[in-house]
């Protein structure tokens, strides 16, 4: 098992999180996510660019992350998974996406706003270090919910459903597939939500 | 400040940086081990500009002490590289575009002062959620998602129910 | 463009389909893959702790330790270290997901001689999991050098499931399931175990 490669920590890991990152940006600005209107949008139907690129994003790495392990190309039990914080992740989900709505970013697509010189993006990334400094100031009125509440560890959707790593990929896949046949047909129907000159 | 142009670089196809971004990603776990982070970059500048400014406060405080207190370097730290790989990254998409501009992206509806405003007060929220739901969209939604983790799915499906749910009270904020 | 989507729709359809098909490896795959590199790190002996240097770490509060003896519940039962917890050598993958795992502690097979310890040591890294050793010697040599206190002994009864000498079973309710740091001093050892190591598991991630 050759991966993942195992960086002491240091330059090399530092380095390798950089330029990994620089393609992260590259791609976002290149797919207009340093544009608040269109990330907005999503929300009003007519432009479901946010959907489909997180969905393709998830199920294209989702594919190539299972393909490798079953193949014995990557150990899967030294990839990290996001442990499961069931409390913490329906509010702050809900408040993010309340966030997103009326702040038109988040925090990975206003960095790349706020480099391409977009004031509003800039703004976004102020409030963001606000909202992060606050968090911090008050972590005791949410102390016990974050760090308890729905604590399930390193927990993966196949177990909940008690199917294989690999059936549960193909559900995904599938669910995901229909829901880029959905998202172009609101896209469709929705068409007459277009400002005047904005150009998909 | 008048409505921006239409940029002349059409954006890519969405499937096609999707799937520039899954192979992006999918590259991070096999060369690290985990995924993308953003909202983590952004609390370690915090944390070290207040340890510069603040030592004592930081290190009676029970969450800043964890990343910043006594002789810790919060920028040391792959997540602060990342942040600036990210803006690095989307400049010189931008300028190879050419759609790097001092603008104001808004509707059309409100002012740029207005949307300022709500893009603060939007930020703040989103900060304080991603630091809630330990993770925003990089780190917990698209990452949490490839390795199908169950927090980081019913955390992307909430952020699209709070999304559509408000949508229609902040309509003159885009429309 | 239609045309296009559909293919690709097609192709992610197919490629779930194989790795439906061809299955995930499992813990035993993985040891296997991996045995090369995990035969070569048990013979090099670094990841063997002395008994004296193990008694150390029990008695340091700065250590997160986490005994994890291997040995079948008759011959836990007889006697075990003070702590320990039995663990079958099945339940190893499991251990890595369990919510409560102590990812950061100090981890310590223990077995009659090495040879389950050992095993045990090759499935849990395989499994990902870090900062684990294995005591040296076993629960053999640590009743020679605790019990029988033959300080400087090296070796003990290989191969035998339990050392002779018990006739009830005391579990860690005797002195030498803890012993006092006096009883190991003047025993010469190579301190091998990493403290503060920094986990192999990636804490990746925002929240980390």
């Amino acid at each position: 098992m050759t991966f993942p490669l195992q960086l002491s920590p240091g330059f090399a890991v530092n380095f390798a999180a950089f330029l990994i990152a620089f393609g992260f940006g590259f791609v976002l600005e290149r797919s207009g996510f340093g544009d608040s209107r269109r990330l907005a949008a999503q929300f009003y139907f007519h432009e479901q660019r946010v959907l489909k690129v997180m969905f393709t994003a998830i199920v294209t790495a989702m594919l190539l992350l299972f393909a490798s392990s079953a193949l014995g190309l990557l150990n899967f039990d030294l990839v990290f998974v996001n442990p499961t914080h069931l409390g913490p992740a329906v509010v702050g989900g809900v408040v993010l996406g309340i966030g997103f709505i009326i702040g038109g970013y988040c925090p990975g697509t206003s960095l790349v706003s706020a480099a391409t010189g977009k004031i509003d993006g800039m703004f976004f990334v102020g409030g963001v270090t606000a909202g992060i400094i606050l968090f911090s100031e008050s972590y005791a009125t949410v102390q016990n919910f974050f760090e308890h509440s729905g604590d399930l560890g390193r927990l993966q959707l196949f177990q909940v459903f008690g199917v294989e790593p690999g059936v549960m990929v193909l559900m995904a896949v599938t669910m995901a597939i229909g829901v880029f046949w959905g998202a172009g047909r609101l896209e469709r129907a929705f068409s007459d939500r277009r400002p005047k000159g904005y150009e998909q | 400040m008048s409505q921006p142009q239409v940029p002349r670089t059409p954006y890519w196809n969405p499937y096609f940086g999707g799937i520039a971004l899954g192979v992006i990603l999918f590259a991070s776990f096999i060369i690290s081990g985990h995924g993308l982070g953003a909202s983590g970059g952004i609390t370690r500048l915090a944390a070290a500009g207040l340890q510069s400014i603040a030592p004592e406060h930081v290190n009676q405080s029970y969450d800043w002490a964890a990343v910043a207190g006594g002789a810790r370097q919060p920028l040391d730290h792959w997540l602060v590289f990342a942040i600036m790989g990210t803006a690095l990254g989307g400049l010189i998409s931008g300028l190879f575009a050419k759609r790097v501009r001092l603008e104001t992206f808004k509707g059309p509806s409100i002012t740029p002062q207005a949307r300022w405003f709500f893009a603060f007060v939007g930020g703040a929220g989103v900060g304080w959620a991603a630091r809630l739901a330990r993770g925003c969209t990089s780190g917990q939604a698209l990452s949490g998602g490839a390795t199908l983790s169950v927090g980081s799915w019913v955390f992307m499906l909430c952020i699209f129910a709070g999304g559509y749910a408000v949508s229609s009270l902040v309509r003159r904020l885009w429309n | 463009m239609i045309r296009v989507n559909i293919a690709l729709a097609g192709l992610a359809v197919c490629s779930a389909t194989a790795i439906a098909l061809i299955g995930q490896p499992t813990l035993q795959d993985k040891v296997q893959a991996s045995a090369g590199e995990l035969d070569t790190v048990i013979q090099s002996r670094s990841i063997h702790l002395d008994p004296a240097e193990v008694n150390q770490l029990m008695h340091d509060s700065q250590v997160r330790l986490q005994l994890l003896d291997v040995r079948p519940e008759a011959a836990f039962n007889v006697f075990h270290l003070r702590d320990a917890r039995r663990v079958g050598l099945a339940d190893m993958h499991q251990l890595a997901s369990h919510p409560k795992f102590d990812t950061k502690a100090l981890k310590v097979f223990i077995a009659a001689d090495e040879a389950d310890a050992e095993q045990a040591w090759r499935y849990a890294t395989a499994a990902g999991i870090p900062n684990i050793y294995v005591l040296e010697g076993g629960v053999n040599l640590w009743l020679t050098v605790f019990r029988d206190q033959e300080t400087q002994a090296r070796t003990a009864d290989a191969g035998r499931a339990l050392k002779a000498g018990f006739y009830a079973a005391l579990g860690d309710r005797v002195a030498f399931a803890f012993p006092a740091l006096a009883a190991s001093e003047g025993r010469v050892f190579d301190s091998k175990a990493k403290r503060l190591s920094k986990a192999t598991k990636p804490a990746g991630g925002c929240g980390g």
